[in-house]
């Protein structure tokens, strides 16, 4: 198996080693976020230019979206990096499917309309038995190597991004267990690997959305499997067709209107979503129990959203509760960044209760599109993944910022990575990047911790329109549906 | 270079001191405004007896002095006016041609006939001018005068015209008029103040009318100011970002008048598909109410619903409608209609991940960032509806006016329908829905803000005013309740 070293000592060609990161990055890097890290700038470069030249390849004619798009543009192949930037995908393309469709469940054509964005073959997909979205997630999940994502922002329509099951273990196993628990500069250590590690989550153990799916892959890949070292809020799926008729529900709400465009059926299931609510306070009490008092001085992984967590912690400091977890665990906490506002005192109350040192909390920046998890360094930048390529878009003209110094501009990505959907992305997330080098000793290129999105963000300018456009939410339902 | 100021006006005195900088965001510039904290006090009415000079008018000065306002707001010769354009070229993403038609309306804006007309519309003349008696049943005479009210504006900033609107309306209501002026337009008004008082600037209408920049949210501006001593009505433009720093202050004494903000749909009927003759015609009607002021104001048509019945080539006809009309769009006159200053990058992204799939959509135009048209085959609206704009709309074949109904909403403002004849169909129930106003197609800017002087249905004046009964027991023996 050809690794990063074999490219580095010249036992291996540009192309092999291309080869070899696009099957297995993992793998290819020796399961060693230090290597991950320690790519020469230059070579890093010419290894991803080769490998988006094979993922070009492969997807040109498998994946008709991308066949569309490059046959308009009269493109054939790719030489270089910058010969992609016609071809990203909008992140808007993921929804690009007509409501109506989900509206009147119409899988077979809604999978019509997958299969239009990734290498996989759907069209022998039977969906005459799908009565929902979550089934028809379910059924794709079962009988395909996909195991799409969902999402759903402000104006209530649902994205969905077919990530396959090896794109899972990437971002994971990849993205998390290998760069949140290892030490930069230090060889991983067999704990670090193969230790069964205690995941806490904060709300459902499955489901489809970003945030709902990825538990069950923290399981797979930090507790190895273990039921012992899983540790859910709510051990049922989040239900898919509840979280789209919220959505749905907020968003005919905020627009004044009492009628939501949903199938009856659904409808119907609106108390469903009230009976959640009132469960809840119960489950947030059974599961500060098991983080107090189970998982004392327990190794620990937790992803705490403030929006999820902030009405976990309060009440149990009031109780004189608090976490207690072991020092080489992986803690984090924050607001995702992207606008929601949360009380003054959030940052306290959630610091007092999870009691693991604001500095020793992990930061990232990841999107679930995509396979880059990008972590920050302990000078405060964020390091590149060394399976995404960025392309950083000047904001007013979207043409490619130069590859030198400080620029800021909308992110773009070529994840070479990425396996269920085309790996190049343009986001919504106006990011500042550095090209120079970073005193830490990582070689990838890094972006400051100051991610806003572009465009739809409310207030704060004191701009003032009589043109109305939807108001951005704030709570807990917002960010579930949303990432 | 320094930075562009906008002064202060209180009640005829110009203040240009003790500037701060406001920084712009986005597509908000940086400019200089006087601090607050040194004029709020002398922003409110001292006394409740000094609104007593306004009513020594009588209407035909309040008409005078507008009338000759008009005069002196003309572009060509008022630099208080030239300067405030050139910097509101810079201050909103509007292009210069549209900014440009909006200044040159001003000096017609105050037409005698159409004053009296607003006047006469909104509250009624002898209301203004008088008590009007009405004998009731029981003898009782009830004497009804509108009067005028101490009013705070926070106005709108996406067309210049505002504070002209705005002093017309407290012209009329004998009203105090403090517009606190927004970020995306901080000098337009100040430029009408300025006018005023080098005109009269001892005249009551003059010493009625401040113009000032603050942030929206100052609290030590607004915790002053925004009491029921100070003020009795706030008239507020724009969604929640606007009024939400209002809201904690409304109090028994202190009402808020909230301008919601609105978008404005299209309807076509069956009878418009009829033949190429029928169609051009449409198209030309659509693309005034799309393209006319840049798609700027709340009236501007984003979405058209063309029902199209049950005909199998529906979506072949709406599709060449939708090429008519963007053909139209691209023919209106430069200073009507023009290319958008710096398209909306967001709204460029949802275009865009459209543009590959002809299943369901169809999109025409819009490469050049000049504006397009995207035909929905599906009787729904694109999920990005609310974001239209620069622009961009959206036809969408529909088979019955039931789609249609489900498009309107709370934030429905203006419906625009052709083939008249279609109208009734119409009118007895979209109101139940939220729509305000039904128009000829062709005419949703007639009349630009005043929206046939209701404003969106919530009339503004007749709301501004206080309402006041005398009532005249003189000779009546036998309605005491006590009796």
């Amino acid at each position: 198996m050809t690794t990063i070293d074999n490219l580095i000592d010249g036992s291996a060609t540009l192309k092999e080693a291309a080869g070899a990161l696009i099957a297995d990055p993992l793998s290819f890097f020796e399961m060693s976020y230090t290597k991950m890290q320690s790519v020469p700038r230059d070579l890093l470069q010419s290894l991803q230019a080769e490998a988006l030249r094979q993922r070009f390849d492969y997807c040109r004619e498998r994946i008709p979206m991308l066949t569309k798009l490059a046959d308009r543009q009269g493109i054939t192949a790719i030489n270089e990096i910058d010969d992609v930037l016609p071809l990203l995908f909008e992140h808007t393309i993921y929804k690009s499917y007509p409501d109506f469709l989900l509206e009147k469940g119409e899988y077979g054509k809604l999978t019509r309309w997958l299969d239009r964005l990734t290498p996989y073959d759907l069209s022998k997909v039977d969906c005459s038995g799908c009565t929902s979205i979550h089934s028809w997630l379910d059924m794709i999940s079962r009988v395909t190597e996909l195991d799409p994502i969902t999402s759903s922002g402000t104006t209530g329509t649902m994205s969905f991004t077919p990530k396959d099951r090896k794109d899972w273990r990437n971002y994971i196993l990849g993205g998390f267990r290998i760069q949140l628990l290892q030490k930069f500069g230090e060889a991983p250590s067999d704990e670090d690997l193969n230790e069964k590690i205690h995941v806490c989550w904060p709300t459902h153990a499955d489901g489809h959305t970003a945030f709902y799916r990825s538990p069950m892959y923290y399981k797979e890949y930090f507790a190895k499997g273990s039921d012992a070292h899983f540790h859910p809020m709510m051990k049922s799926p989040g239900d898919t067709d509840l979280m789209y008729l919220a959505a749905r529900l907020r968003a005919a709400q905020a627009r004044g209107d009492s009628r939501v465009n949903v199938p009856d059926s659904l409808r119907a299931r609106i108390p469903e979503l009230q009976a959640e609510e009132k469960e809840r306070p119960a489950k947030v009490k059974a599961w500060v129990d098991d983080l107090v008092e189970k998982l004392n001085g327990e190794r620990v992984f937790i992803l705490a959203p403030a929006q999820l967590i902030y009405d976990v912690a309060k009440p149990a400091l009031a109780q004189g509760k608090k976490c207690n977890f072991a020092e080489n665990s992986s803690v984090t906490a924050g607001t995702g960044g992207k606008g929601f506002k949360m009380p003054d005192d959030w940052e306290q109350v959630v610091d007092d209760f999870l009691n693991f040192g604001r500095e020793n909390y992990g930061y990232f920046y990841s999107f679930s599109e995509q396979c880059g998890m990008h972590v920050q360094c302990e000078h405060g930048r964020l390091h590149l993944t060394p399976w995404s390529i960025p392309l950083i878009l000047d904001a007013e003209t979207s043409e490619l910022l130069p590859r030198e110094g400080l620029q800021r501009g909308r992110a773009a990505f070529f994840d070479v990575s990425m396996n269920g959907a085309w790996g190049g992305l343009i986001t919504g997330d106006s990011v500042e990047i550095d090209w120079s080098e970073c005193p830490c000793g990582r070689t990838t290129a890094h972006l400051s911790d100051s991610i806003t999105r572009f465009g739809m963000e409310q207030g704060g300018s004191d701009k003032i329109s009589c043109t109305a456009t939807p108001e951005a939410h704030d709570d807990a339902m917002d960010f579930l549906t949303s990432f | 270079m320094s930075n562009p100021i906008a002064p202060a006006i209180i009640r005829g005195e110009v203040i240009e001191t003790d500037l701060v900088e406001y920084p712009g965001r986005g597509d908000v510039m940086t400019f200089d405004a006087p601090d607050p904290k040194k004029f709020v006090d002398r922003l409110p009415l001292p006394s409740p007896r000094d609104m007593l000079d306004l009513y020594d008018l009588r209407f035909d000065d309040i008409l005078d002095y507008l009338e000759e306002l008009g005069q002196c707001l003309n572009i060509k010769t008022n630099e208080h006016l030239q300067r405030s354009r050139e910097l509101t070229y810079d201050a909103t993403p509007l292009p210069r041609e549209i900014i440009d038609m909006g200044y040159e309306g001003f000096s017609s804006f105050f037409n005698r006939e159409q004053v009296r007309e607003i006047a006469e519309l909104s509250v009624g003349l002898n209301y203004l001018e008088g008590w009007v008696p009405h004998k009731l049943r029981d003898g009782v005479v009830m004497n009804v005068r509108a009067f005028g009210s101490r009013t705070l504006h926070i106005v709108a900033g996406n067309g210049p015209g505002l504070g002209l609107i705005t002093l017309a309306r407290c012209a009329i209501a004998r009203s105090d008029c403090i517009i606190k002026a927004p970020s995306n337009d901080p000098f337009t008004s100040a430029a009408l103040a300025l006018t005023m008082v080098d005109m009269a600037p001892d005249h009551p209408i003059t010493r009625h009318f401040s113009v000032a920049y603050w942030k929206g949210g100052d609290a030590e501006v607004e915790d002053k100011l925004y009491q029921p001593h100070n003020i009795e009505k706030i008239v507020a433009w724009g969604g929640l970002a606007g009024i939400k720093h209002v809201t904690k202050y409304i109090q028994p004494g202190l009402e808020l008048i909230s301008l919601d903000p609105k978008t404005s749909i299209s309807v076509v009927g069956p009878g418009a598909l009829e033949n190429e003759q029928t169609m051009r015609e449409t198209a030309g009607r659509l693309a005034v109410d799309i393209g006319g002021a840049n798609q700027a104001g709340c009236a501007s048509s984003r979405v058209t619903y063309v029902v199209a019945g049950d005909r199998e080539d529906a979506a072949e006809r709406v599709t060449e409608l939708g090429r008519m009309t963007y053909d139209a769009i691209m023919q209106l006159s430069p200073t009507f209609s023009t290319k958008p200053k710096a398209y909306d990058k967001q709204l460029k992204s949802h275009v865009d991940a459209l543009r590959w799939d002809d299943e369901w959509f169809e999109v025409i135009g819009g490469e050049d960032d000049e504006g397009a048209i995207i035909i929905s085959k599906l009787p729904r609206p694109v999920d990005f509806a609310a974001y239209l704009a620069d622009r961009t709309a959206n036809l969408v074949t529909c088979e019955s006016i039931d789609d249609v109904l489900l498009g309107i909403d709370a934030y429905s403002q203006t419906i625009g329908v052709w083939p008249e004849s279609y109208k009734s169909q119409l009118q007895d129930i979209v109101p139940f829905y939220g729509a305000q106003r039904l128009v000829t197609l062709g005419n949703a800017l007639y009349n630009g803000p005043l929206l046939g002087k209701a404003h969106d249905g919530i009339q503004p004046v007749s709301r501004m005013v206080k309402w006041i009964s005398n009532e005249v027991f003189e000779g009546v023996t036998d309605s005491s309740p006590l009796s």
